[in-house]
């Protein structure tokens, strides 16, 4: 390895957990592509190196959010049951319905998911009462604004829709083998009504999880190049370092703008792949 | 001030941000003097001259043979071992979740932590 593979790695990796942990995305969006067509890497190589991406960018970000009081836990670990199932599921399922139409189908699903995150105001909509499961498991929070030195109250809604939305995210990460926070988040946001910065932290420190079982399988194959995944995980670790600094910092509607741009780079991607451009 | 962990209930959030510090820094550590044994003195153990090509983890090997290789600090050794206790971190944090969750008697969450550990031991090992 030359140090200005190692270098150019680093750059990538740290510009992947940098945007990842902003938006509560994994950042494997970046790396796989750059792996593959800027570095010449095999695709397993590049999906394994994906998922040390997912894990990085969710463990590095997750420190800082947890401490800061970013991160809804209660929400995060009752979700999780949902999205670990629903990779399950994704995961037997991949056999027999893959394809371009499910890129398609996926493209379509994430243009709308970012419109519904683009239109919601939440400056006006969070709710200060939630339903009868969110109070059952005690998932209502707060957290200290930043900018504006508030603190912001809120009461998770239709925690029912959230949880079968998360089904459906984690059935999709398994089927794609991507990282769902572009679906996460706006079942956080749009459908249970979580401020943004919330449902980001949230999305961020659930991911890891799943990301971790995928990644133990790629392990034991053989698909996680250490020379390659190793510079990765240095890379991300610090640009999700960076990023989970300056997430309570900025504006909600700065993040959410951010967030609904990546998922229309997604989308955009996604159904050029289906239909084969 | 910024406060510290969440604001209903600082003590989860610390301690679970110190799980994830714990594996994250471990791991750190162990990448980063793989890579620099790999970019000062090459891999270590024969694998060929394409490095990209790399044919199979040490690991196969079993996990006392690798530890006794990172010991030896041999590069590859280092960073197979550092990207296992990345991987693993998510785990450890479910872990202390459920143990902290049962610390609150809130069994509900403790149900749920026990499962997804459950689902994700069922991955490692599958």
């Amino acid at each position: 390895m030359t140090l200005g593979f190692f270098l150019a790695l680093l750059a990538v990796a740290a510009s992947a957990g940098f945007v990842g942990s902003l938006v509560g995305l994994g950042g494997g969006i970046v790396v796989i592509p750059a792996l593959t067509l800027l570095f010449g890497v095999d695709m397993h190589y590049a999906a394994g190196a994906g998922l040390v991406t997912v894990i990085a960018t969710s463990s590095g970000g997750a420190i800082r959010y947890l401490r800061q009081g970013l991160c809804n836990i209660r929400v995060g670990v009752f979700l999780e049951l949902a999205t670990t199932f629903g990779a399950l599921g994704g995961a037997l399922l991949a056999g027999v319905l893959t394809g371009p139409s499910l890129q398609l189908i996926f493209g379509v699903v994430v243009l709308g998911a970012s419109v519904m995150v683009l239109r919601r105001q939440e400056e006006h909509g969070i709710s200060l009462e939630g339903d009868r499961l969110s109070c059952l498991l005690r998932l209502e929070d707060e957290y200290l604004d930043h900018r504006h030195a508030t603190l912001i109250e809120y009461h998770p809604q239709r925690t029912v829709l959230g949880f079968l939305l998360m089904i459906v995210a984690g059935v999709l990460s398994g089927l794609l083998g991507i990282g769902s926070g572009v679906f996460k988040v706006p079942a956080m946001d749009t459908a249970m009504g979580l401020p943004i910065k919330v449902s980001a932290a949230t999305s961020n420190f659930m991911m890891g999880v799943t990301a971790s079982s995928g990644a133990a399988v790629y392990f034991a194959r053989g698909d996680i190049n250490p020379v390659i995944a190793g510079p990765v995980a240095i890379g991300v670790l610090l640009g999700a370092r960076l990023g989970s600094r300056l997430l309570p910092r900025l504006p909600a509607v700065a993040v959410r703008r951010l967030f609904v741009a990546v998922l229309v780079i997604v989308a955009v991607r996604m159904m050029l792949e289906g239909l084969g451009v | 001030m910024m406060p510290e962990g969440n604001l209903r209930d600082p003590e989860l959030g610390r301690r679970l941000s110190q799980v994830l510090t714990v594996g994250v820094w471990a791991a750190v550590g162990l990448l980063s003097l793989g890579i620099l044994l790999l970019l000062v003195r090459g891999p270590g153990v024969a694998r060929g001259t394409d490095l990209l090509a790399y044919p199979q983890p040490l690991f196969r090997e079993g996990p006392i043979a690798v530890l006794r290789r990172a010991a030896r600090l041999e590069a590859l050794a280092l960073v197979e071992v550092g990207l296992l206790v990345l991987i693993a971190t998510p785990a450890a944090r479910v872990l202390a979740s459920g143990f902290l969750f049962f610390k609150r008697r809130e069994w509900i969450l403790v149900g749920i932590s026990a499962v997804v550990l459950m689902a994700i031991t069922l991955a490692w090992w599958g």
